[in-house]
């Protein structure tokens, strides 16, 4: 069970009017392209989702279907699946137990990511890594507040000692459940031994795509308690080898990609987003002028 | 203890720069360091930033920014704590303006044209030109239009801006054409006769709140930073809120209750609850009392628009309009909030109307200036241009304007011309031929039917555009003067959207511009002195303006340039308003100021323009993602991977029905244009209604990111003549921008 006192993020999704700011400061800061102007799309470490779902519960519209909004961001689990399946210990628990990646270990298997309930984990395909919310633990080593917390324009978004934000929840849900949305609910108390991030819900779980009462699968158990690490780091070798040998030949095309994009910058061809595709298309295009001259 | 944190800090950061550098060594060797190893680092913004005090020029509510600067980059734009606009935050708009500011495709320096063709598609052969061959070449051209065709023939499209106006005035033109005949002019109008005696406020106290309506307000959506907080904060101290729209809005979707309204009859369940809360005696009698005029007339006025009359028109249910009109009145305090593009906004004909019912109900139960309701600004005096820049006189100048807004009773108060009628006045030479333009940032796809504008700018023999960005406006242009982003100038703001105590933000330079730019004061003082009208702007200079802004407000620029918060202005207890700028001196529920100038006192049931036909069956509904900002922001990638293409937002049953699916191309037609977009289906829309939201549809090839994405909601909105505006006799001379029909079809 968590420490109670535990800084500890509430994400009152009653009050998340799908804004994005927070996803537009986390891609300010995060984005894994580091140049002042690019975005590498696709990949977000928060991001809001619109879904359809629950119901008006009086007027004409009564009955009718309605669109929540669900702030998706790593929920830093006390019993984490992806610190379970990662071969490496690149995506571990810090000291404050936040789980976070150490990108120089990350062999990119994406074990951590196929098997997190939440789909919180994205793979950054040109860094050659996965990428998560690390709840800022940065700034959390400093004192500071996660960007989230401090940026929302609508305080849907907060973050403070653990006992503080369940007691402000437990209030906010017996609100809402006045006000009629009779399904509301804290979520992330229990979920995983509890989580980090907490989220009221005005409908729900599975109207906002979220499992209820999750369960660590025996599989990811027996992979993740058995002695399997010298046979593991064999297979990481073998993967890195691999690496390094397909990088040979990568970097030669990443390079003429680099130089495709310095002549025509900014174009709609991104380079961050997946290079291979993009090297293809250049092998094409390369294979058709020969062609044709 | 800070310095030392400090220090640490920056050795982890050198180290990491090694890192960094190891990394891309690593990289190139193919070891795959990833690129944001540095980024956590970046995330603790404060210790190595410089913190520069600014505003925010997004929109017009001018939030407070500390930006934090590293490396002479723009890192992090965080809300002003200290500012009662921010409260510490900003909208996903201002975090994303970041990208903009270092957005390549902006204007780096003053260009002619070269290609004498104009229109989509048509490459202007832009050359770049020094600052004096730009001014020259446009004193030249507005000379030869002066000589040839009087001053009357130049038109200023911009919004109203002192230096700006003193030289309109001082070349001797009546043609000023402003975009609020398509955005508030029907709130303007109506709170200039009943309230004001002057514009609108924006000012909503709804965290006090406890019982919020809208009539197509789409406040969340909107996203603008004090509003949003203000609802939010209602919304967490269990406010009830209930929407009226035919679109389930952002708004909508947080309400409780979301009323699925027929479009263009907000007025009759307006009326029918003012019928309610008058027959029930549910009013606030005390404030009726003390603060309004013209109660006497109510009675006899509601007593027909019953629930039952407006059930018919509204196709909502007498009883929903019955219980409603009570819970607003008995639950206190209660406020319907209005702003712009609402259902009151300009959009049917009968919106002006519905703009003074909403005054009367928010009135009958006293919210109006009071906590929990709109509040009027609370502003510093304002200094006088005139008094602070002496001028000769200016010549005299026609009475009669391009865009006939001399003969709209009430409007013509305020110096706004109409974006709707110009292009028709522009064409057919009414009432006579116009030669030349100076546009400041409006771009052409933001007026109605921007195809016809498009031909009305393409008749004039020249247009000089102030920019930032290769608009679609610019791309009309012969000379264009790029203008540097707001966060690399300086300025004075006493903030439009919250000012409940009069406080003003000062900005300075976040960076230094980044190109051979200039600001618009300088650009206009610098096009007066080629035009031989340097007499006018004797000593005016921008800088000297912002300083006796704050001279008014008891503080001068230099002690504000380095204040440690940026912010002048002390927080004072609220006082709610006893009297108000009326003939009456109080709220005119029965407004002699319309019945003076010809319209009606009481806002009477009147349909609108057009309803849908059996060749055109559908409503047409026009919104805006909270991430845009109306045509300027979809250049932005940050903003264009949260929000990237709009769509026509159709009924799921009802596309089912038409055999169209998501993602289906289809045509959106009215009687001017069609235009082409994907479906997108949801059952949160009305079934005789499409939904397209504004600011896509760019052509012009400047805009790398932007061009070819979407489609222009505005190329459906007809535009109007001169007459047809006269005939629609409206207080609000509004653009009519939703109030057509239109079909769909799949393409």
């Amino acid at each position: 069970m968590s420490n109670q006192n535990e800084m500890t993020m509430l994400v009152d999704h009653s009050l998340c009017i799908g804004c994005e700011a927070c996803t537009a400061v986390c891609k300010n800061i995060y984005d894994s392209d580091a140049s002042i102007y690019n975005v590498t799309p696709l990949i977000f470490r928060t991001k809001i989702s619109e879904l359809n779902t629950g119901q008006y519960y009086s007027g004409s519209a009564a009955g009718s279907m309605r669109t929540v909004y669900k702030k998706n961001a790593c929920l830093h689990c006390t019993e984490a699946s992806c610190v379970m399946a990662c071969p490496t210990r690149a995506c571990h628990k810090n000291e404050d137990g936040l789980v976070v990646i150490d990108e120089r270990l990350c062999i990119s298997c994406n074990y951590c990511a196929k098997n997190c309930p939440y789909n919180a984990i994205s793979y950054d395909r040109p860094a050659g890594a996965v990428n998560k919310c690390s709840l800022c633990d940065a700034r959390i080593d400093q004192g500071l507040e996660p960007l989230c917390s401090t940026v929302c324009p609508t305080k849907a978004v907060q973050f403070g000692p653990r006992d503080t934000m369940i007691a402000h929840a437990s209030q906010r849900v017996e609100d809402l459940k006045n006000q009629g949305y009779v399904s509301a609910n804290l979520y992330g108390t229990t979920e995983f031994n509890g989580q980090r991030v907490l989220m009221i819900l005005d409908e729900a779980p599975p109207a906002y795509g979220l499992p209820v009462n999750p369960q660590i699968p025996l599989s990811l158990r027996l992979w993740s308690a058995l002695p399997l690490r010298p046979l593991v780091l064999a297979a990481v070798g073998a993967v890195v080898g691999f690496n390094f040998l397909h990088s040979r030949k990568y970097e030669q095309k990443a390079a003429e990609v680099r130089q495709k994009h310095a002549a025509a910058p900014y174009c709609y061809v991104i380079p961050g987003q997946d290079e291979d595709d993009d090297l293809e298309a250049m092998d094409r295009e390369r294979e058709s002028s020969d062609s044709s001259s | 203890m800070q310095s030392t944190k400090k220090s640490t800090f920056e050795m982890d950061r050198r180290t990491f720069l090694k890192t960094a550098a190891g990394g891309s060594l690593a990289a190139g060797l193919g070891l795959g360091i990833p690129r944001f190893v540095h980024a956590e680092q970046q995330s603790v913004i404060e210790p190595q930033s410089k913190v520069v005090n600014t505003f925010c020029s997004v929109c017009g509510g001018g939030c407070g920014i500390r930006a934090h600067v590293v490396d002479g980059r723009v890192v992090h734009l965080e809300g002003n704590p200290d500012d009662q606009a921010a409260e510490g935050r900003l909208c996903v708009k201002a975090y994303s303006s970041i990208k903009t500011l270092y957005d390549p495709d902006r204007l780096k320096y003053p260009m002619k044209r070269t290609n004498p063709q104009k229109g989509e598609g048509v490459d202007p052969g832009f050359i770049q030109i020094s600052w004096e061959e730009a001014f020259q070449l446009t004193a030249e051209n507005f000379q030869k239009a002066i000589d040839e065709h009087g001053p009357e023939s130049i038109i200023f499209f911009m919004r109203g801006q002192d230096f700006a106006n003193r030289l309109r005035n001082a070349i001797g033109t009546p043609n000023h054409v402003a975009h609020q005949s398509t955005c508030f002019t029907s709130q303007v109008a109506s709170w200039f006769a009943q309230v004001t005696g002057g514009g609108r406020p924006y000012v909503y106290d709804l965290e006090n709140c406890k019982y919020i309506m809208g009539f197509g307000f789409d406040g969340l959506g909107k996203s603008k930073n004090m509003h949003i907080r203000s609802i939010t904060r209602a919304l967490a101290n269990n406010a009830k809120m209930v929407i009226l729209d035919p679109y389930m809005s952002v708004t909508a979707r947080k309400a409780h209750e979301w009323i699925q309204i027929k479009p263009g009859t907000d007025l009759a369940f307006a009326l029918a609850m003012i019928h309610v809360i008058v027959s029930e005696n549910l009013f606030d009698a005390s404030y009726v009392e003390d603060m309004t005029f013209g109660f006497e007339y109510l009675a006899d006025f509601a007593r027909d628009y019953t629930p039952e009359w407006a059930a018919e028109i509204t196709e909502v249910p007498a009883e929903d309009i019955r219980r409603i009109a009570r819970e607003f009145a008995t639950t206190k305090p209660a406020h319907i909030f209005t702003h712009k593009r609402d259902a009151a906004g300009p959009n049917y004909a009968n919106s002006t109307r519905l703009a003074q019912a909403i005054v009367i109900l928010n009135a009958l139960v006293g919210t109006i200036d009071r906590e929990g309701g709109l509040l009027l600004k609370r502003s510093f005096p304002t200094p006088s241009f005139d008094e602070v820049f002496p001028r000769p006189d200016f010549p005299e100048r026609r009475k009669e304007r391009i865009d006939a807004w001399e003969q709209r009773e009430i409007m013509s108060r305020f110096t706004n011309g109409d974006f709707a009628t110009v292009a028709d006045g522009i064409l057919n030479e009414k009432p006579y031929p116009t030669k030349a333009a100076l546009v400041r940032k409006y771009n052409l796809l933001a007026f109605p039917e921007a195809k016809r504008m498009e031909e009305a700018l393409k008749k004039l023999d020249f247009i000089a555009v102030c920019e930032i960005y290769p608009s679609e406006m610019a791309m009309m242009a012969d000379v264009v003067f790029p203008e540097p982003y707001w966060l690399e100038t300086s300025g004075v703001s006493e903030r439009d959207f919250f000012s409940r105590y009069p406080q003003l933000a000062v900005r300075t330079p976040v960076i230094e511009p980044q190109y051979d730019t200039k600001g618009f004061s300088a650009i206009i003082v610098e096009l007066a002195k080629a035009m031989n009208l340097g007499h006018y702007f004797e000593e005016a200079s921008g800088g000297k303006w912002n300083n006796a802004i704050l001279e008014a407000a008891g503080t001068t620029w230099d002690d504000m340039k380095d204040h440690p918060t940026g912010l002048w202005g002390d927080e004072k207890p609220f006082e709610g308003k006893t009297s108000f700028n009326t003939p009456s001196g109080k709220i005119e529920l029965f407004s002699t100021v319309m019945e003076e100038n010809g319209f009606d006192p009481l806002p009477h049931w009147r349909p609108r323009r057009e309803e849908p036909t059996a060749d055109y069956p559908f409503h047409y509904l026009i919104n805006r993602p909270p991430m845009h900002k109306m045509t300027e922001s979809q250049n932005n990638r940050l903003i264009m991977a949260l929000y990237g293409e709009n769509h026509a937002i159709l009924n799921d049953r009802r596309a089912a029905e038409m055999g169209i699916r998501e993602g289906d191309e289809v045509y959106v037609e009215s009687r001017v244009a069609k235009i082409k977009l994907k479906a997108k289906l949801t059952a949160g829309i009305r079934h005789d209604c499409v939904c397209v939201f504004h600011g896509f549809g760019h052509w012009s090839q400047g805009l790398s990111r932007a061009a070819g994405i979407g489609a222009n909601d505005g190329d459906l909105i007809p535009s109007m003549t001169h007459e047809e505006m006269k005939a629609l006799h409206d207080p609000g001379a509004g653009a009519c921008m939703l109030d057509f029909p239109v079909k769909v079809y799949r393409a």
